[in-house]
């Protein structure tokens, strides 16, 4: 197994080198610079040269990034050029808050999907089916900037259950009041998906042969579906559940800014928006490695899901 | 006395004791919190590095300036109580306050103002040293005086010496720092009302009543200690859930408020709504060196063309006023008869003065052509509140007398580099200066290519924008902004579009008597009932 993983981290190497490259150069090549942005748009032509010098926007585009990739190297990711703060200080401030979405996100996503698939297979085409599928389709027909409002609007302005805005941590009771409307909006998107498909490999899987053979023995129903059938019906949603977490990491972009989280998706929109190079390139890493990280725990947990499953 | 009642007396004794300097100058961060919310988190601290409006509402709380800006905009005492400047302009003498300290204790002296100017003009890459570019050195012959000598006279040395970029630094504080100077608590020193007590970036930034500030500018009734205690600001991004927070009492003030909730806000009247001037102008600005824009007959005729009323109406929801001029009345120098020279919306005008240009019709609605040519415009914008609504009603308007626009929307910084490269026939922007100096920066033809976008190359508008910098007769300098504005009106290099108002709401526990320029400046005199 730790072969195995060592490999695969091996192979992420030249994964995030392309991320590397092509962020750097849709940042360089796309009109526009930080210069502009910092000069504001009163300052002479020789201020924002000036600027540019400083930052070394005047040199080649290659000389730039060998120098972006020599940094890296050596663990620097820069200072912001707006801020003027570390870089990797900033995102690792901000990373906490986007994991803990995601996760508190995954966990929602896995508490509300699993069961409603699974008992909507089990009860197929009755009310609780059909409310089930009805459910999942409204919640994939909204976005998930118009969820957040709505339950922004209802829950924290006019009920005032939860918080308006911010974050807190949360080893606090006020940090889950904080990130519970947040890790709704940010799951809404993704529980339709793993709730159909829970559904459909439910339902598969309670056709064969050795489901009928252990009600043919006797087992109880409880174990039929939770030890014969849930278990083998468990690895495409384990596969789905992976992948989304990198969905529900990007989503936090929009969520972040809704409800003004402190989280790296919203620093990175504004980096981007005021063009500061070094945050977008360190952030979009970062996510990347999260994203290969989290591809590595799936397929980990296949092995532990499906004895049949051996690496290394 | 029974032991229990001698320890109770103790330690009310030592509790007195200990809360004594507290209630004698007033604690840090005594008093009411007051909670700012906004859209924009500040960017650095550090106010020689950045231009962003949400750094500079910070700065002037934990800093002071050698001058500060009324709610008229002139200039007034600030950390200098009093200056001179010599007959040939060139050399100013600062007399600065006694008993001025930094947030960290140590004495202001007139090596801290050095420092700060040097260090400004000669930091690499500061977006705003170009204000002061005419500082040749700075001498201090004492503690208490600085001495600016100029290489050329500058007529707003002293307004640019009030703005936020010029906030006096402690040297010590920016050397022991370094580059991370500006970035958090403990890594900013001023002199202002305020000091910097946590700031979690795009969370909240906080920062407590400084007790001992006794040296507030004279256009505050308080000039001694802040009566808010503690001020947060807090980071909210999108508009519904930052007007909410103010609504449910989460914040005390909001101050971009979107134009279409202002009627209802100001109906319900739970809430203080102010409209206030910032002296700001939106305007469609020509680039000349474009043919036929070269043409001043095409280009009065586009102005009489757009109706301002039904752009303030569709677009700015009846919050501006009508611009007829290059700058915002308030603004010194600002023409008064400036409507009686300008062009107000008139069709027939503008479709017979192309007509007569040899701009035909082929047919009614089409194109207008001269010489085979269309008279095809390429229209740059860059999307906010109220442009998303301008630019179809500007393109609509133009439409309707035979001038066709193509739109092109653009992100900022992009936006920024096409005019920088002349990629425009027309652009629509919003300025806002508090001096007629924006004169001298969009006009002058040694600002070309940018700010000056418009490729306007004029000897009489050099001759007169020279003067205006230059001279140390006020009377003088008047008279030429006012002849600087008929010019520019009459060669109608500009479509001057709306003074947009300002509108802002506040809880109604917030003493709030006037806004200025710089939306609650100093806060000195605000307060929380």
């Amino acid at each position: 197994m730790a072969s195995y993983i060592a490999g695969r981290l091996v192979q992420a190497a030249p994964v995030l080198l392309g991320v590397s490259v092509l962020v750097f150069l849709i940042l360089h090549l796309t009109p526009g610079n930080p210069a502009l942005a910092m000069a504001g748009p009163d300052a002479p032509p020789s201020v924002v040269r000036d600027i540019e010098r400083t930052l070394g926007l005047d040199q080649p585009l290659y000389v730039q990034y060998g120098r972006y990739v020599a940094r890296m190297a050596r663990g620097d990711f820069g200072r912001s050029i707006r801020s003027r703060e570390p870089v990797l200080g900033r995102l690792l401030d901000t990373l906490p808050v986007t994991l803990g979405l995601a996760t508190v996100g995954v966990v929602w996503t896995t508490l509300v999907s699993v069961p409603m698939g699974i008992l909507a297979a089990y009860r197929r085409n009755s009310l609780l089916d059909l409310s089930t599928i009805f459910a999942v389709l409204a919640g994939n027909a909204m976005p998930v900037f118009a969820i957040g409002l709505i339950l922004l609007w209802v829950f924290a302005i006019q009920l005032r259950w939860f918080p308006l805005t911010g974050y807190e941590s949360l080893r606090s009771l006020e940090g889950w009041r904080h990130i519970a409307l947040p890790a709704i909006t940010v799951s809404s998107g993704v529980i339709p998906l793993l709730t159909r498909l829970t559904r459909s490999s439910m339902l598969e899987v309670l056709h064969q042969d050795y489901v009928r053979s252990a009600r043919a023995k006797g087992v109880r129903e409880t174990a039929v579906i939770v030890r014969h059938a849930f278990r083998n019906a468990l690895l495409p949603v384990i596969t789905i559940i992976g992948l989304q977490f990198g969905g529900l990491l990007t989503g936090a972009f929009i969520t972040e800014t809704i409800f003004s989280l402190p989280g790296m998706g919203r620093l990175v929109v504004q980096a981007i928006l005021g063009r500061d190079f070094p945050i977008v390139q360190g952030g979009v890493l970062l996510f990347a490695v999260t994203f290969v990280v989290t591809n590595i725990l799936v397929d980990v947990g296949y092995a532990a899901a499906d004895p049949r499953i051996r690496y290394g | 006395m029974r032991p229990i009642g001698r320890w109770l007396i103790s330690v009310g004794v030592a509790l007195v004791l200990v809360a004594m300097p507290a209630l004698v100058l007033g604690a840090p961060g005594a008093g009411p919190t007051f909670t700012f919310a906004r859209g924009q988190e500040s960017e650095t601290l550090d106010p020689e590095r950045t231009t962003a409006v949400s750094s500079a509402e910070v700065d002037y709380l934990l800093y002071d300036t050698l001058t500060s800006q009324d709610y008229d905009n002139t200039v007034k005492p600030g950390l200098a109580e009093k200056w001179t400047i010599s007959p040939d302009g060139k050399t100013y003498t600062f007399t600065l306050k006694q008993g001025v300290r930094f947030a960290s204790g140590k004495p202001l002296t007139s090596a801290d103002v050095k420092f700060t100017l040097d260090r400004w003009r000669a930091l690499k890459g500061s977006p705003s040293a170009f204000n002061i570019s005419p500082i040749e050195s700075v001498d201090t012959p004492n503690p208490q005086t600085v001495v600016l000598h100029l290489k050329e006279p500058l007529s707003t040395l002293l307004v640019n010496l009030a703005g936020y970029a010029a906030s006096i630094l402690n040297a010590d504080a920016v050397n022991k720092a370094g580059e991370d100077y500006g970035t958090g608590a403990g890594k900013v020193d001023g002199t202002g009302p305020f000091i910097l007590r946590e700031w979690v970036r795009n969370d909240r930034l906080v920062v407590a009543r400084n007790p001992n500030y006794n040296w507030g500018p004279p256009i505050y009734q308080n000039r001694g200690p802040a009566h808010l205690g503690t001020v947060v600001f807090k980071v909210i991004t999108e508009d519904t859930p930052r007007l909410a927070a103010v609504q449910v009492g989460d914040a005390q003030f909001d101050p971009s408020v979107p134009g279409q909730a202002v009627d209802r806000l100001a109906r319900e009247g739970k809430l203080q709504v102010i409209r206030y001037s910032d002296l700001n102008t939106a305007f469609i600005g020509f680039k000349l060196g474009h043919k036929p824009l070269d043409d001043l007959k095409v280009r009065q005729a586009i102005n009489y063309g757009v109706n301002r009323q039904e752009v303030i109406q569709g677009a700015y929801y009846g919050l501006a006023e009508e611009a007829f001029g290059p700058l915002a009345p308030g603004t010194p120098g600002w023409l008064t008869g400036v409507k009686n020279i300008a062009y107000h919306y008139n069709p027939s005008t503008a479709k017979r003065m192309l007509d007569e240009d040899g701009w035909t019709q082929p047919r009614p609605g089409a194109t207008r052509q001269k010489n085979g040519q269309p008279l095809s415009l390429l229209f740059l914008w860059t999307p906010g509140a109220a442009f998303d609504s301008v630019v179809p009603l500007v393109q609509a308007e133009l439409g309707g007398i035979g001038v066709k626009v193509r739109t092109q929307q653009m992100e900022w910084t992009a936006f920024l580099a096409a005019l920088r490269a002349g990629q425009h026939d027309m652009f629509l922007i919003n300025v806002r200066y508090v001096t007629p100096d924006v004169l001298y920066f969009y006009f002058k033809s040694t600002q070309r290519p940018a700010p000056n976008r418009f490729d306007w190359a004029d000897p009489e508008t050099d001759r007169l924008l020279d003067t205006s910098r230059s001279s140390t007769s006020e009377t003088e300098r008047m008279a030429a902004y006012q002849k600087l504005q008929q010019i520019i009106v009459s060669n109608a290099v500009w479509i001057p579009l709306v003074h947009e108002k300002r509108v802002v709401v506040a809880s109604k526990r917030l003493v709030v008597t006037k806004m200025h320029a710089n939306v609650l400046y100093k806060m000195l005199d605000l307060d929380l009932k």
